[in-house]
């Protein structure tokens, strides 16, 4: 019963970016353009997230292009990498499959002034007290809970509510896209579900690609920006990647339902079902985007208490205090999330939807949200790969603003799928090639590790690669895992 | 007997189920999501809830079904295995479900199911029995 495979007609422009003509369908209101080399093409052709990024351009009010980051796969609707600007004034919709079951998983980028060989004896037994003390996982609880009134507060104020209540500083505020916050949330618009499965899981890793890695950075690609990022050969980093769990798959779950009638409704037509949208300026849209926003908010709340307990995990273990330790965040971004920035369309400025499903905002220099210590350099991309080879930052450029309505890829991509990935990591042990690279991994679920081990996913190398050479985002730094936690 | 067995889709999980009733298939259904998060062999049939559904057809009651199991999964963190029917029909299920509620001290566990995804989903009746395809989101 699964669909055929179907050749999608690709048109080189150079060789970073191939476009799908908008003649290959005729519902397709803009072309697609996908950011790739020939051997990540042959890869992404694999799966079927070319006929997804065909079907985004189809989304009323989609303006210039449907697009896809060299990191894309196979999503729901949306490809995993997809990038749309609607415009609102246009008939332009929102679509909850564009933001993703998990809205705003991203990560964050913390650094230490510790080294490698600092850390290197006690890896083992670092990562052991990581795993002990961050709830990661099934059915595991978070130890921050909070009442219905509290919750309402987190999801209205952000990752600001975390640092009122002690679990931060406001410097990570200041270091957080968007300062932690999406203005607009609507407590009132998230179902009694969302706050049921959302009530336990503040400070929660969760399972699949998520993670906690102590890092070493092994290559500065730029060494001015990595000085003003505190970063420098050696030195160890903490990378967390977790998003707003059960309260925003519930959310999704709850809008993709609403907006599969509001199709009917507003005269809508989607090739895939999972494209289920509604006008940006319907009561529907409305009520999307406060839950939305409330989720995202919920998310940076999270990975800033993911934050709060690593800290406490490694003041315990080194004897000095955080700031000792220099444990300051770099940067958190979104890899899931819908945003309202201004653009300018056929030399007119306008405030689009961005939706970016899998994919980094990358502004750059000089731009207003920016921090004061980073208008000179851009805003850090943070790009994690897979857990026995790199994870990236890089850079946001002026070139994305004009291309790319400020997005950069966002990570490694799959390349393989979890049954294929078991089947592959059969009569082997993961975990065991790991350590003799010298990478300590630790998870709770029996099969995470095997369906989340390195050959599964494309080499992140080659995919920022293709963003540096398009000059969409450029490299600065990249951190190689030593320690792995994983739900 | 039913039985589930599970396909590829790049980032998360796709299941397959035949069926020779209803019953089968809403039973191998939920079998098939718990295998998933869990290695079923942990848990033993000794709280029960009960689940009543109604829908507009089967391929809407099926997702329903999955749905709210999975939702009780997630709030309750109870693991269902067993169900008893005490009226199902293409457009209405009351079972009593039968399992163990998950203690993360006592149980290992595999992997999260995110959500029961509308992607692909499809249930078609096979002469006297049923087959139906599903994808979680991981």
């Amino acid at each position: 019963m699964s669909q055929a495979m179907e050749s999608i007609p690709l048109q080189k422009i150079d060789e970073c970016r191939w476009e799908i003509p908008k003649s290959y369908n005729s519902g397709m209101r803009v072309p697609g353009l996908i950011f790739a080399d020939e051997k990540l093409l042959a890869k992404i052709r694999g799966d079927q997230s070319l006929k997804q990024v065909a079907n985004v351009a189809h989304l009323p009010g989609i303006v210039r292009y449907s697009l896809a980051m060299p990191d894309i796969h196979w999503g729901y609707g949306f490809p995993i990498g997809g990038v749309a600007a609607t415009d609102p004034d246009e008939g332009g919709v929102i679509s909850p499959g564009g933001v993703g079951y998990d809205i705003n998983c991203g990560v964050r980028l913390v650094r230490t002034n510790l080294t490698e060989a600092e850390v290197r004896p006690r890896l083992r037994d670092l990562i052991r007290q990581l795993f002990n003390r961050i709830p990661c996982g099934v059915g595991q609880s978070g130890v921050i809970r909070v009442n219905r009134e509290e919750g309402r507060k987190l999801l209205v104020q952000g990752s600001q509510w975390a640092v009122q209540k002690g679990f931060g500083v406001p410097e990570d505020l200041e270091h957080t896209e968007g300062r932690g916050v999406l203005e607009g949330a609507d407590p009132d618009a998230v179902s009694n579900r969302a706050y049921e499965r959302g009530h336990d899981q503040l400070g929660t890793l969760g399972s699949g690609n998520h993670f906690l890695e102590v890092q070493v950075v092994d290559r500065i690609f730029d060494d001015p920006i990595a000085t003003v990022l505190g970063l420098r050969e050696n030195q160890i980093t903490v990378m967390i990647h977790s998003g707003s769990r059960g309260f925003g798959y519930q959310i999704c779950d709850d809008f993709l339902e609403t907006t599969r009638r509001a199709l009917e409704k507003y005269h809508i037509q989607v090739p895939d079902i999972q494209l289920a949208c509604t006008p940006v300026n319907s009561p529907e849209g409305q009520r999307y985007l406060g839950a939305m926003r409330a989720a995202a908010n919920y998310a940076w709340n999270n990975r800033q208490c993911l934050l709060h307990l690593a800290r406490q995990v490694f003041e315990k273990f080194f004897g000095r205090s955080w700031q000792e330790l220099g444990m300051h965040l770099i940067y958190d971004v979104a890899h899931n999330i819908a945003k309202f920035e201004r653009y300018k369309v056929n030399g007119k400025e306008k405030m689009l939807c961005i939706h970016r499903k899998g994919a980094t905002r990358a502004f750059p220099p000089g731009h207003p949200e920016l921090p004061k210590d980073y208008q000179k350099i851009g805003q850090p991309v943070i790009v994690p790969g897979d857990m026995g080879r790199n994870s990236y930052c890089l850079i946001g450029t002026a070139q994305a603003m004009d291309e790319t309505f400020g997005t950069s890829c966002h990570g490694a991509g799959r390349a393989m799928s979890r049954g294929a990935a078991i089947r592959e990591a059969r009569g082997r042990s993961i975990e065991k090639e790991l350590e003799a690279k010298g990478i300590i991994v630790i998870a709770r679920g029996q099969k995470g590790i095997a369906e989340e081990q390195p050959a599964a996913y494309k080499d992140v190398n080659e995919v920022v690669d293709v963003m540096h050479r398009a000059g969409v985002a450029r490299k600065v730094v990249r951190m190689r895992p030593i320690g792995v936690i994983k739900g | 007997m039913g039985t589930f067995e599970y396909f590829d889709h790049t980032a998360d999980m796709g299941m397959r189920i035949e069926a020779e009733n209803l019953a089968e298939l809403f039973t191998q259904s939920a079998l098939g999501m718990f295998n998933l998060i869990v290695p079923m062999d942990q848990f033993k049939p000794e709280d029960a809830l009960d689940v009543l559904l109604e829908a507009s057809n089967v391929e809407e009651l099926l997702w329903r079904w999955l749905r709210e199991l999975h939702y009780l999964f997630s709030t309750q963190k109870i693991v269902f295995k067993k169900f008893e029917y005490k009226d199902l029909t293409e457009k209405m299920v009351w079972a009593t479900c039968w399992g163990e509620y998950f203690d993360p001290e006592k149980h290992s566990s595999e992997r999260e199911v995110k959500a029961v995804t509308h992607h692909g989903f499809q249930v078609l009746k096979n002469g006297g029995g049923w087959n139906a395809e599903v994808i979680f989101d991981i």
